[in-house]
Parts: structure tokens; sequence; C-alpha cells
């Protein structure tokens, strides 16, 4: 079956849930209509069809598509992660009505429809580059990715698997969750810890788990808006700021270590759900890990407080 | 040798896991290690680029780590003539300590060494601690390097040069002889061809053949096999196809694990200590609440029942 087919009755299969999705019938016709306009093979730098009608109503629901997507996952997480007053407030809103299973699927629900949404996106950039001979699609791709509007880019994306794996294996009762989707995993090659999440038996995406600053698992991981994770320790090192100063106070230039991209620090996320499954996946590492770091940060504050009080005296 | 270093330091930590990662992973090409009296003074030995005039040469060299590596970029220096670098001197490379501002700390001492490797048979543009020597010469200069390794520094440090030195001499294929004619050919080629040979670490494209840096910014891979998708016409068949897929493949996981991954009990929430305080402190603050108002309710009602037997 042709994957167009496969990804309409997938959206029309959760249609209840009023989920934004591609256009794919509609982006073809746009092809289609360009095709006939321009009388060369080739679609020439300026198409009025492509550049006015093609790309902005994909960029528009890709926008909206990953709008959704990190919307709905921050709820998700919230509810899980919820507790003390929070959890009690969230109780009298009424929201914590959810049970574990119920939560699993709407999890499971919208890990696939991120992978399957990617999916859809490169397909018809890769049918957009095959018919006009031209690398537009590619370059489209790539301009999405530094405007931040790339479904996997996003860190609720591995909250969320992170988030499955936890709730699968905190499961009193597994049988209850054997029909549920099973896709996500963590898994270790040479020490190395990577989350995995499959698709259809043939999409496969692998998130490495290696902070490439400290070439050790990830601790107390953030994830910058550019995608890439780190150590929140080395992310604060390579920002040039203070643990207690946070993310938040590093300056606009500082770049990714990585990707080099700049103004990736301010909006940097927590990946709480990842730090409480690598904390209960390697737990001699993170006991050792947790009691290196606490040395650091209380060195930290009380270099922090010094250089205060000094500044408040006048020394 | 890890009983040595303070490992609370996070530069010698990380110097550690590179040596762990190279020792694990050798290359053919390159050799590195560090002084065993200092952990932040490593020796290494390269191979010159093959199909250059540098090919069959073993150059060495040592790259001196900062304290505050990897966020400061290391410095590097060669000790065997190639005649495209000064020996004994700090070169400037877009990868040392010459240009910090294009330094990432992700980058390792692997990933330079396999840089430096592609820089050899590019034009030096006057850069410091580079030499233009004629091509016969670098020839000539990289039969010489395999004769014998440089003498340099204590020992101890002559010691892991002459170690090394072995070491890529029991890895090389034979030295190629260039014919004489071949030698004019080549002499007579312009300087344009060096010019194409431009690297830039920015642009792994640009690398000569046999030549790549290590893609670490490479987190997120979505692989996708031409395979038939059979999915049934509701979305359930997607799910199913998904689950018979993933147990195969958890059960795999079971299997190899790391060490590390330990059995774990089930429990019905993640919690963190923090959590359960506030989460008992809520509970006693309605317990009290609860309480309070259940007196202020007995004692009006009290109150009531004797105000009613009075009247």
């Amino acid at each position: 079956m042709k994957f167009c087919k496969t990804y309409q009755q997938y959206m029309q299969g959760h249609g209840h849930n009023k989920l934004p999705s591609v256009g794919f019938k509609n982006l073809k016709k746009i092809i289609k209509s360009c095709r006939r306009a321009s009388t060369q093979p080739t679609c020439p730098d300026h198409c009025p069809v492509c550049d006015g009608t093609f790309f902005p109503s994909l960029l528009n629901e890709m926008s909206d598509i990953v709008g959704c997507f990190n919307q709905r996952a921050q709820q998700l997480l919230e509810l899980h992660l919820a507790s003390g007053f929070r959890k009690y407030f969230l109780m009298l809103k009424g929201k914590l009505h959810k049970n574990h299973t119920a939560l699993i699927e709407e999890g499971k629900d919208l890990v696939i429809y991120a992978l399957i949404n990617s999916i859809a996106i490169r397909k018809i950039l890769k049918k957009y580059d095959k018919i006009h001979y031209s690398k537009q699609g590619q370059l489209f791709k790539s301009k999405v990715q530094t405007m931040h509007k790339e479904i996997l880019q996003s860190p609720w994306l591995c909250e969320l698997i992170a988030l499955h794996i936890n709730l699968r294996e905190t499961k009193s009762k597994p049988r209850e969750a054997s029909a549920l989707f099973d896709g996500c995993y963590l898994t270790f090659t040479d020490g190395k810890p990577s989350l995995t999440c499959e698709l259809f038996d043939s999409v496969k995406i692998d998130i490495d788990l290696t902070c490439s600053i400290c070439l050790d698992t990830v601790f107390d991981s953030v994830s910058l808006t550019c995608g890439h994770i780190f150590c929140y320790t080395c992310a604060c090192s390579t920002a040039s700021v203070t643990i207690v100063d946070g993310l938040k106070a590093a300056n606009p230039k500082e770049k990714c270590p990585l990707c080099r991209e700049g103004r990736v620090y301010e909006d940097a996320v927590h990946l709480e759900e990842l730090n409480i499954l690598l904390g209960r996946s390697c737990r001699e590492y993170w006991e050792q890990r947790l009691q290196m770091e606490r040395v650091e940060r209380v060195k930290q504050v009380k270099e922090h407080w010094e250089t205060q009080c000094r500044a408040f005296m006048g020394i | 040798m890890a009983e040595k270093h303070n490992l609370k330091n996070p530069a010698v930590k990380r110097i550690l896991q590179e040596l762990k990662e190279m020792q694990s992973n050798p290359s053919d090409d390159y050799l590195s290690l560090p002084l065993e009296e200092n952990i932040f003074e490593w020796q290494f030995a390269i191979r010159g680029p093959r199909d250059t005039e540098f090919e069959g040469g073993i150059y060495h060299g040592r790259i001196q780590l900062p304290s505050e590596y990897p966020f400061k970029p290391p410095s590097f220096m060669l000790l065997t003539p190639s005649g495209r670098f000064e020996t004994q001197t700090k070169i400037c490379l877009s990868i040392s300590n010459h240009h910090p501002e294009h330094w990432q700390p992700s980058w390792s001492v692997r990933t330079a060494l396999v840089a430096l490797i592609a820089f050899m048979p590019t034009n030096p543009n006057g850069a410091l601690g580079s030499l233009n020597y004629k091509k016969e010469d670098r020839r000539a200069l990289a039969i010489k390097s395999r004769e014998a390794p440089p003498k340099f520094g204590t020992p101890e440090r002559q010691r892991l040069i002459d170690e090394i030195h072995e070491y890529m001499l029991s890895k090389s294929s034979p030295v190629p002889q260039l014919a004489p004619s071949q030698v004019s050919e080549e002499h007579s080629k312009t300087e344009e061809a060096e010019a194409e040979a431009q690297v830039n670490l920015h642009n792994p494209e640009a690398l000569p053949a046999g030549v790549e840096i290590p893609d670490q910014a490479g987190d997120r891979v979505v692989e996708e096999q031409e395979l038939p998708v059979n999915v049934n016409s509701n979305p359930a068949g997607v799910e199913a196809s998904m689950d018979n897929s993933s147990s195969g493949s958890s059960n795999q996981l079971l299997q190899k694990s790391d060490a590390r991954v330990q059995n774990l009990k089930p429990e019905t929430r993640i919690q963190k200590s923090d959590d359960r305080l506030f989460t008992l402190a809520a509970i006693g603050l309605t317990i009290a609440i609860v309480v309070l108002l259940l007196k202020k309710f007995i004692k009006s009602t009290e109150y009531g029942a004797v105000f009613m037997d009075e009247s």
C-alpha cells in the first residue's frame, strides 16, 4: 500500500483528536499545477507556484504539526510529572482523571503521530525534488531545521519516548499493557545508551544519549533548541555561565557545540523523564555522578555567593 | 592510569574517556597516547595521506591539552620534518589554540588528528608554522621519516615515541617509489591542483579521498529501508505491526543490555524525595484543617444543645 493512503487512514483514524496533518493531496495538486505551468522540464529558481503556494503551505502545516505536538506532549508530561501541591491542584481541576494505561496510549499515539508526520514531510519533499529535478526540497528541509520546525528536533519527542518506557516498566500488571505499543526502548551498545523507536518495521529513530562534551552518559540532561542533548553542567560550561545563573543567562552569541547554531540556550528544556529513565537504568553510574555533581554545584554556589557578598560590601 | 588522576576534574574525566575510546577503536592512520606522568600531554604519530607526496611517511608530534579542555582548544607541535609544517613550533590550524573561536568542545584528539592528516596536502597560505617545500623534497622527507623516530624530551617520552613508531611501522604498507619521469611530471604541475585540495573542517565533503571526520552532529537518525508497509484499513493495524516488531527487539535488549542496567522493581509512581515531602506536607495540612473544622463544628453543636436545653 502506498504511504499516502497509509497516512490518510492513520489520520482519519485519529480524526476525533482534530490533529493537524500534512495535506498530501493538496500538495500533490500544487506540484502538478506547477508542472503544467512551467514549459521547462525543471522548475526555475523563482517559481511563483512553488515559492508562493507549495513551500509556504507546507511550512504552515509543519508549524501547526510541531506546535500541536509540543503542546500535547507538554500537557501529557505535566500530568505524569505533577506532584505535591501541583498534583492536588490538577486533581481539583479534574485533569488527573487519566489512568496509567490511558497515559501510555496517549504517549504512544503522540510518538506515532510525530514519526508518521516526519515521514510524510520527507516523502512530499522527495517527490518535489524528483518531479522538478532539483534540490529545493532538501534546501527547504535544512531551512526548516534552522527554524526549529522539524518534529524530530523537538525535545518533547525524546521526553515522550522516555515517558513511554518509564510507564511501561513501572506497570504493576504487565498483562494489561500487552496489547500496547512497544516500539520504544533504551538500548546499550558498548555501554553507550540510546533511545530507539521503530515504526512499520522500516523506520527507526535513534537518539544518542552520550554527551559529546564529557563523552559520558548524559546526566541531568538538557536539550537545546537545536535538538542536541547535553549534561546540564556541560551545557552551562559551554555557554560560559554558572550553574547558579543557569542557561537563561547565556549570551545569545554562544553557539551549540555540535551544530554551531546561535541562540539555543535560553529556551533549553530540562528532560525530566529522561533523567528518571537513566537514573533507574544506570543506578551505579547515576549515584556516582550525583555525588560528583553535588560537590561541583556546592563549590559553584559558594563562589557565586562570595562574589555577591563582595559586590554588596563594595570590596 | 585512572587511579593516579583526579577523576573529579571534568577535563581529566573527558581525557580518560577519549583514551578509552581511542584504545577500543584504534586506527591504522594515526596513534596517540598520553604521557604517564602528565595526562594533558599527548604524543602522536600520523601516517601521510594516501595518493599525496606524504604517502608512506610517519610524522610524530605532541599535543598539549589545556586545563580547561574540552572548552579550550589543544596546541599541536610536529617533531618530524615533513616539508609542510615546521618542527618544534606550535602550528596554526583552525583546530588549534591559534583559533579558539573555531574550536568546538565536541571535537576530540581523534577528530583533531583526522583533520591534521587532511590539512597536510593543502596549500599553507602563509599560516604560522607552515612550510611550502617542493613535492620531491616532501617525498624524500616522507621516506626518511620511516627510518627512525625523532629524538625529543625525557627518556619516558622518548620510550613512548619509539613505541608509537614501532606500532606505525608494523601497520604500514611499503613506501611507493616513483619513477624519475613521474617526478618530473609532478614537478611541472601548477599550484592549482594543491588549491583544489583545500580542506574546510565545516565542509567534510571537501576532504581528500579516504579521509573522514567523524560526524557527531547526527544525534537523531531516521533510517528508512524500502520495505512494503502493510497496514490494515484501521489504524489499530499500525499499532499491531509495531507491537510485533518491538517485542522481539525488547527481548534482545534484555539479553544484550550492559552490566550497568539492573533489574528494576515495578513501582506504581516515579517520584522525587522532595515531591514526597510536599505530598506528606499537603496531607498533613489537610488533616489538620479537617480536625480544626470538626472541633469547631462539635463546639458549636455543643453550645447549641446547651442553649436549647436552657430554654
